[in-house]
């Protein structure tokens, strides 16, 4: 994939790069003669090493020159440290979540990086009413960060950004935590999740308890019902004469209304309790993972 | 005037008895059987027969105290002249000298004639098996109790039972609700209707027992319903040789009170069974009124065994046709805590186990 041209693709032409991508399975061409001919904007925001793009591209305008070198070269050493590239890209062109994702992915597998990484797009909508960052992951980068792992960042890099717009903390603070995670996960053998659920005695203890009082006390008063078979009959069903039940008058009066309203509760939305990664494919046909919020 | 009665045999003069296997009588000496027909011949003609025997009355012997002979009546036993002691209601048994089965003639004279018997099928082997059985499978009865508990009395007895013949009217009213529920998609809707709802009509009851007997708890003797009425018989005295008969003391018009209550309730079971198609429904109002009401006399074979464990006594009865057996039995209060406490527990250790492994595995 070297050849790919560092470019920020427009919704536009997402299109013509899917085509382009599916020609490639189906023809089974070399992998790098399918640069999308048409998507050759080039974004000015940094050179190509080696036919990638720079880690931070300031589409958004958001640091200034100096400030973005620090960061690049911070985003340089975490993906030299981790083997993951670690991506920051920021415009003003927020349109929806959808579209921020597809921006993200897209930017990544076109621009030369590797089959690993991780990517945070800072999405502005262009009149600054709307604010969304969405982190994509690729390759191993799926596995280092769950969508777990993704909520955690974005509380840290919030933290960080301390309700200012201290945009070179947040930036500063990906970069580390991307560090912190592969580390954790080369450790562990497993990423940052959802803690596991630890089983907890009481909830199932007070179930148990009660079910064993439940089913002792239903028993034993059956056993001691087996020892009373004096009784008085509350009825006298067994002489009703067959048959002699004789309706003359029936009669059914409607007297009132009532309605009664309750709300349904729209269900929250669960990750279920397993953790992990949750995927999607993008338009070259690779997978990625991901998660967003607005801020 | 009553008069003692005992069977004779035909043949060799023995004092004969109700066989309840061959639903015949049978002299227990020569082993001659006799048809019931053919003693209610006999007992016809014995009683144009009879008119010299009186009542004997021994009173002069020395003083009762005031009260003390009230409801208490002696007859002399014709076989062998001993004294049987028996209270106003006692209408048959056996001497207590020589064995032979009495009958006081007089008691089911003119009115006091029942207008039924249900003969006993099942006899006193019978009954004791079914009270070995009543005590076993059951899982909290003191186990000693079958060992160590004593049998004091068994005996056959004919109970007195009225039965009411009735046709029930009914007026009743129920409040009664109906619901609907729709949703849209904010809300769930549930519509509550209110209904009065009534039914008027009628419930006809055919015998209706409710025992006469004073000796005899009621409880006790419901316990041992159904009797099977299709072998209900037109009473003769003979049925009731060699068991112990008892007339009715407690009147037709007390023992209404009770046959009303049950009507009563079975009546709106019925009529509450009629009212379909609604989500609930509540009784407001119930006049229920037995009307064309018939009442018959009757006998209804019944076994009392007494038995005593402990000090304690304890009155079993069987239905002497059905062979239902009732009677309640001592709680063995160690049995009891046992199964109580290990069920908790047992059951509780088993359904945390089960909880912890589905968590293991789901985890």
């Amino acid at each position: 994939m070297k050849n790919r041209r560092r470019t920020g693709i427009k919704p536009a032409l997402i299109l013509t790069a899917a085509l382009s991508a599916a020609l490639i399975l189906l023809f089974s061409l070399s992998s790098f003669a399918a640069l999308p001919a048409s998507a050759s904007e080039d974004t000015g925001d940094g050179s190509a090493a080696g036919g990638r793009a720079r880690y931070f591209n300031d589409g958004a305008g958001l640091l200034s020159d100096s400030e973005a070198e620090i960061i690049e070269t911070a985003l340089g050493n975490a993906s030299a440290k981790t083997g993951l590239d670690t991506v920051i890209v920021t415009r003003r062109g927020y349109v929806s979540d959808y579209d921020s994702m597809n921006y993200a992915d897209d930017w990544f597998d076109y621009n030369g990086y590797s089959k690993n990484g991780v990517l945070l797009l800072v999405d502005i909508a262009p009149d600054g009413s709307d604010r969304f960052w969405w982190i994509s992951t690729a390759g191993e980068g799926i596995s280092v960060f769950t969508d777990y792992g993704i909520d955690l960042i974005f509380d840290g890099i919030q933290d960080s950004m301390s309700g200012s717009d201290d945009y070179m903390s947040a930036f500063r603070s990906f970069a580390k935590q991307t560090i912190e995670y592969k580390n954790y996960y080369d450790a562990n053998g497993a990423a940052i999740d959802i803690p596991p659920e630890k089983f907890s005695p009481a909830g199932p203890g007070i179930i148990a308890a009660l079910s064993g009082l439940f089913v002792s006390l239903i028993s034993t008063s059956k056993m001691k019902n087996e020892l009373r078979t004096v009784s008085p009959k509350s009825g006298a069903s067994d002489y009703v004469k067959p048959g002699s039940l004789a309706i003359t008058g029936a009669n059914e009066v409607y007297l009132y209304s009532s309605v009664a309203r309750s709300r349904i509760e729209s269900d929250s939305s669960s990750r279920g309790g397993g953790g992990g990664s949750s995927t999607h494919t993008s338009s070259s046909g690779t997978s990625h993972g991901g998660g967003g919020r607005h801020f | 005037m009553a008069v003692l009665q005992e069977y004779k045999c035909p043949c060799c003069g023995g004092a004969i008895a109700f066989d309840s296997t061959l639903q015949k009588m049978k002299c227990p000496y020569c082993d001659t059987e006799f048809e019931m027909e053919a003693l209610a011949g006999y007992d016809q003609i014995l009683h144009s027969t009879e008119g010299s025997d009186s009542i004997q009355w021994h009173n002069d012997s020395y003083e009762w105290k005031d009260g003390e002979t009230e409801g208490m009546r002696i007859y002399l036993c014709k076989s062998c002249g001993g004294e049987i002691i028996g209270d106003e209601s006692m209408a048959a048994t056996s001497c207590p000298f020589c064995g032979n089965p009495v009958i006081i003639m007089g008691q089911y004279a003119g009115e006091l004639k029942p207008d039924y018997v249900i003969p006993f099928k099942l006899d006193k082997k019978a009954a004791k098996a079914a009270m070995l059985k009543h005590f076993s499978g059951k899982r909290l009865l003191p186990k000693v109790f079958k060992d160590q508990n004593h049998l004091d009395s068994i005996v056959g007895m004919y109970v007195p039972f009225w039965l009411f013949d009735t046709e029930a009217s009914a007026n009743i009213s129920y409040r009664a609700t109906r619901m609907r529920s729709w949703s849209d998609s904010r809300y769930v809707y549930t519509e509550t209707s209110y209904y009065s709802v009534s039914r008027q009509g009628t419930l006809d009851f055919e015998r209706v027992p409710v025992d006469g007997s004073k000796k005899m708890e009621n409880t006790l003797m419901e316990s041992l319903e159904p009797y099977d009425y299709s072998q209900l018989t037109d009473f003769q005295t003979a049925y009731l040789a060699g068991y112990v008969a008892d007339r009715y003391d407690v009147d037709s018009t007390q023992s209404v009170v009770r046959a009303n209550e049950r009507v009563k309730r079975s009546t709106e079971q019925a009529f509450a069974s009629t009212v379909e198609g609604y989500s609930t429904v509540t009784p407001e109002k119930s006049v229920v009124k037995a009307s064309e009401g018939k009442v018959k006399y009757a006998l209804l074979p019944v076994w009392i065994l007494n038995t005593t464990w402990n000090g304690q006594n304890y009155t079993f009865a069987m239905n002497g046709q059905t062979g239902k057996f009732v009677g309640d039995l001592p709680v063995d209060k160690k049995a009891y805590r046992r199964w109580l406490f290990g069920l908790m527990f047992g059951v509780a250790a088993g359904v945390f186990l089960l909880l912890w492994l589905f968590f293991k595995l789901t985890h």
